[in-house]
């Protein structure tokens, strides 16, 4: 009897493990080091906040929370997407908290809100005091008084608009639900034209000779593939064009800093010269099992940083690559590495 | 040694009855039927072959007093109250699901008088539309049950039972409440119960405002908020048919009917409306037949589910129906000590999904499957030993479904120990969605595969006017083949049989009941201590290798008391729930919750009829706390009450001694 008392009391005290789980230690980085990398973390849709890792790439330290370490343990929102520098601003575009968080680039102390948007995407500075601001379901482009951080008006378009260019007094807004790019111009904010790029667009960049390349990735309903086009923004006709195979989804558009080199991912990091005359082949970095979710080519270094979001509820992994493909580093950001932004 | 047991079961036994039949004849806030029920459910219970099982597996019986005192809530409520179980409820009148042995909601299967009525295309049932005043028991069984409920019955299974009363007279009843955050309920009954005929009619409506305030502890510049656009509304009713067709044969006919609109409240962070609104019929019949030692039951049901989704943002306006055709035949042979059980089962599914409701295109699917199965029991050794074993063989149109199995043993070491061992396999078969949606459905899905392995000392024993029952489980279950929805490279999320889990745990059960005279005290506490891990790297950079599931506490706590005296009734319970994690690498975690309910009842009787006064005060000790992230629960809030029940025995029946 004894015996099988004791048995009952140690099933029901089976080796159990603390319940509390361990704080992650501080990790100290400045923001102030000559080379850093800011990466955005979208957390998870609708019940995860959003975070901003630094990185800094000399010695290899990660603060993952940067947000929360420079405000007293604030949290940014929900589904961080994108962030841009103007101004001595950082501007943090929360997309389903429908705000964006202006913060101080000198120390990431949180300056201002912008609220009232629908669901913001990216900002595009297009004057000293003027932005716009792409959404996913708003049918148009928001108009931002950067003196004041207040919605100063909106340009109609189609909703879905994401990645945004400026060139020449006009803006370029890619348009994943449309199969157009639009036109802006800058000083009137009027859509003045739009270009047929295929549907799925979200990535655009300007090329060494001003030229724009945009990359839309298909649409299996209306079996569209993926294409990349290069428009001639005085003309604003499509110059040049590739088509993808079907079933491939390409997107992440980025180009180097001397811009003669675009990058994208399609189930790989491809690399492709700006006067090719031929989509690549193979990939520069293979993707694996991995799950590549975003790029960035680093501007000081040439470096290649690609986010493997594994299961996209655990932290991202963040790959960095030499130029020529192969593997330097990796380490641990936030939950949906989505947005890099190099310093 | 057996006279002693003998006379301890007796005792007890007689106690119990005592004490029901002084409740019968002094009927308390209308639970004379409940009551009752209580002592009928052990023979209808013996009549299923979830039977031939029961005494190996850990299987938890909710007692109708406590059922009682929960008559205006939803299982949600039940569950989190008195069980173990982890409901993962996103907030009052929302959706709300469970977690079993660590195995998420597609895992466990919601069984209504043994049809399994989960959602075809979801795989799971909304707790929240499951009204606890139209089901007479409810049963919780830990583990995995494929072999006798088929797909889904992998972390366990929640079984709702209707079992009609004969002979009973005229009963109705109208309970009405109202409290906090402009919530209003109504909930009534009649029941005609003849000695050849039974008809059985529930009725419920609620309503609630649900504008609740809550601290908001992610957005530390304004933590004060209430909850917006969270407002629902929910009505059903069930007809209930029973005839006597002689001494042999009985027939149940039962239609139920659920209707809820819910807001969907957008929490923490965003700003758009959002609703859904579910539109639920089921219809069942059953014909059984009983003789000598043969018993067999014939048994089909339709059910009719219907979803609508909208959300103003997103524009999305959604729309899904899905259509359940189920007929089972099962026999029972009883043969001395040796009993078998066999039959088949043909479920038929349909799918009709318009994703957008703006657009004119329906995607339909469907799924059909037979099963074959059989159960034996033997009792051996002057009833000391029961062993039982159990197969099971489904085939279906898509999917590849494994031979399932079950066999256990129950030996009782002394008069008042005894010790149990059961091992089963089990299967969860791809849902409709997991199969069809569009973009993404993968029909090449197989069937998540469980093995689980779980022993437990049990201990029952009456001194006098006190019942004590304790009991202890390990169980240690591998799941393979584990269905994820991952991005694929073609740009959208698909399904894959990718993860490896293994689940393994501890679970307590400890009961003292006293009774005298009028006056019943029970406590109960109940824990589980659950390690539910990931076994399988599904690639270089995964870092969940060894860490615990998301959503899944380690460790869960329960206990409540219930005293009830002549004509009062109270029922409090305290529930601890350990943290869980959001991050499957365990980087990041929700803080562990208490929770307390106080729950009381006095009841008036003239003649006839009996009027009863109920409250509760839900969240005693104003706990702030989620249970899934972004999803806030109230502070403390109030119900209060009342019901009038009016009941004319038979004849037959009040002649009774």
């Amino acid at each position: 009897m004894r015996l099988i008392t004791l048995l009952i009391m140690t099933c029901s005290f089976w080796s159990c493990v603390k319940d509390k789980p361990q704080e992650p230690g501080n990790t100290v980085a400045s923001i102030q080091a000559d080379r850093k990398v800011l990466i955005v973390n979208e957390g998870n849709f609708g019940w995860g906040s959003g975070t901003v890792s630094l990185y800094d790439p000399t010695t290899g330290a990660i603060v993952s929370d940067y947000f929360g370490q420079q405000n007293n343990g604030a949290l940014l929102g929900n589904v961080c997407q994108s962030i841009t520098r103007h101004n001595n601003n950082y501007y943090v575009v929360v997309n389903n908290s429908n705000k964006i968080v202006v913060v101080n680039a000198e120390n990431f102390k949180k300056t201002g809100t912008i609220n009232g948007l629908v669901s913001p995407r990216y900002l595009l500075p297009v004057t000293y005091n003027k932005a716009y601001v792409s959404d996913l379901y708003a049918n148009f482009i928001q108009v931002l008084d950067l003196n004041t951080n207040a919605l100063s008006g909106t340009i109609p378009c189609r909703n879905g608009t994401e990645e945004m260019i400026s060139i020449y007094g006009k803006a370029y807004v890619s348009n994943g639900n449309s199969e157009y790019c639009y036109v802006v111009n800058t000083m009137n904010d009027i859509i003045t034209d739009s270009v047929l790029v295929g549907k799925g667009a979200a990535g655009i960049c300007i090329d060494k000779h001003s030229k724009i390349w945009v990359l839309s990735s298909g649409d299996a309903a209306s079996a569209q593939t993926g294409k990349l086009s290069r428009i001639d923004p005085v003309s604003l006709q499509i110059e040049a064009s590739w088509s993808f195979n079907a079933g491939e989804s390409p997107r992440n558009l980025c180009i180097n800093k001397t811009r003669d080199s675009l990058y994208f991912l399609n189930n790989g990091v491809f690399q492709m010269q700006i006067n090719s005359v031929a989509l690549p082949t193979s990939p520069l970095i293979s993707q694996g099992s991995k799950i590549f979710y975003t790029l960035g080519i680093n501007p000081k270094d040439y470096t290649i940083y690609v986010s493997d979001a594994v299961d996209y509820v655990q932290k991202s992994k963040i790959e960095i690559y030499s130029p020529n493909g192969t593997f330097i580093t990796k380490f641990n950001a936030g939950i949906i590495s989505t947005c890099f932004q190099f310093e | 040694m057996n006279c002693i047991k003998l006379h301890s079961r007796v005792s007890f036994s007689y106690l119990l009855l005592i004490w029901v039949l002084a409740k019968t004849h002094n009927p308390l806030f209308g639970q004379t039927k409940d009551t009752s029920a209580h002592i009928l459910n052990e023979i209808v219970i013996l009549e299923n072959k979830e039977a031939f099982i029961k005494d190996s597996k850990k299987i938890i019986k909710m007692d109708s007093l406590s059922i009682a005192h929960h008559q205006t809530s939803s299982l949600t409520d039940l569950l989190s109250n008195l069980s173990t179980v982890h409901v993962k409820s996103y907030g009052p009148g929302n959706i709300a699901s469970t977690s079993i042995r660590g195995g998420n909601s597609n895992q466990t299967a919601i069984l209504w008088n043994g049809f399994n009525i989960n959602n075809p295309a979801l795989g799971m049932y909304d707790l929240s539309l499951v009204p606890v005043q139209f089901f007479d028991d409810f049963t919780l069984n830990y583990g995995g049950g494929s072999a006798l409920w088929g797909s889904g019955t992998v972390g366990g299974s929640i079984h709702l039972n209707n079992n009609p009363s004969f002979n009973k007279g005229f009963q109705s009843k109208v309970m009405m409440s109202t409290g906090s955050f402009g919530s209003y309920k109504m909930n009534t009954g009649m029941l005609w119960s003849r000695k050849r005929f039974v008809s059985n009619t529930k009725v419920f409506y609620q309503s609630s405002e649900n504008n609740f305030t809550y601290k908001d502890t992610l957005d530390k510049e304004n933590q004060d908020k209430t909850m917006q656009n969270a407002s629902y509304l929910m009505q059903g009713l069930m007809q209930e048919l029973s005839f006597k067709v002689n001494q042999y044969h009985k027939i149940n006919l039962r239609g139920w009917y659920n209707y809820a609109f819910r807001n969907l409240p957008t929490y923490f962070f965003t700003n758009n409306t959002r609703n859904q609104k579910d539109n639920n019929l089921k219809i069942s019949a059953d014909w059984s037949y009983s003789r000598y030692r043969i018993k067999s039951i014939t048994r089909m049901a339709f059910f009719d589910d219907k979803n609508t989704y909208n959300d103003s943002l997103r524009n999305t306006h959604s729309k899904n129906q899905t259509n359940t055709f189920i007929t089972e035949n099962e026999n029972t042979l009883q043969f001395k000590n040796h009993s078998i059980n066999f039959g088949v089962n043909y479920t038929s599914y349909l799918l009709r999904s318009q994703p957008d409701a703006n657009k004119a295109i329906a995607k339909m699917n469907e799924l059909n499957k037979i099963a074959f199965f059989s159960s034996y029991k033997l009792t051996a050794f002057h009833s000391k030993l029961t062993y039982n074993a159990s197969i099971r063989k489904e085939l279906t149109s898509l999917t590849e479904i494994p031979f399932t199995g079950n066999m256990g043993l129950h030996y009782k070491i002394f008069p008042h120990l005894a010790a149990k061992l059961n091992g089963a396999t089990s299967y969860r078969q791809p849902t409709l969605y997991d199969l069809y949606w569009q973009p993404g459905g993968n029909e090449k899905l197989k069937s998540e595969e469980a093995n689980e392995l779980e022993g437990a000392f049990e201990f029952k024993k009456s001194i006098n006017n006190v019942w004590v029952h304790f009991e202890a489980t390990y169980f240690d279950r591998h799941t393979k083949n584990w269905i994820t929805w991952l991005p694929s490279d073609k740009g959208y999320v698909s399904p894959v049989n990718i993860a490896e889990v293994y689940s393994r745990g501890t679970e307590t059960k400890s009961e003292i009941c006293y009774v005298h005279k009028n006056l019943y005290i029970k406590l109960a506490i109940n824990t589980a201590y659950v390690l539910s891990t990931y076994e399988k790297n599904n690639q270089e950079n995964d870092n969940s290798l060894g860490r615990q599931l998301i959503f899944t506490p380690r460790y869960t706590g329960q206990a409540h008391l219930l005293i009830s005296y002549k004509k009062t009734s109270f029922l409090f319970n305290q529930n601890y729930t350990g943290y869980r994690f959001t991050a499957s690498d365990n980087t990041s975690w929700l803080m562990p919750y208490y929770f307390s309910n106080l729950k009381c009842s006095y009841a008036y009787t003239i003649g006839n009829s009996t009027l009863n006064i109920f409250g509760s005060i839900n969240n005693v000790f104003n706990s702030n706390y989620v249970v899934m992230p972004g999803s806030p629960m109230p502070f403390r809030n109030y119900e209060i009450g009342l019901t009038m029940n009016y009941h004319k025995p038979n004849k037959s029946e009040t002649q009774k001694p």
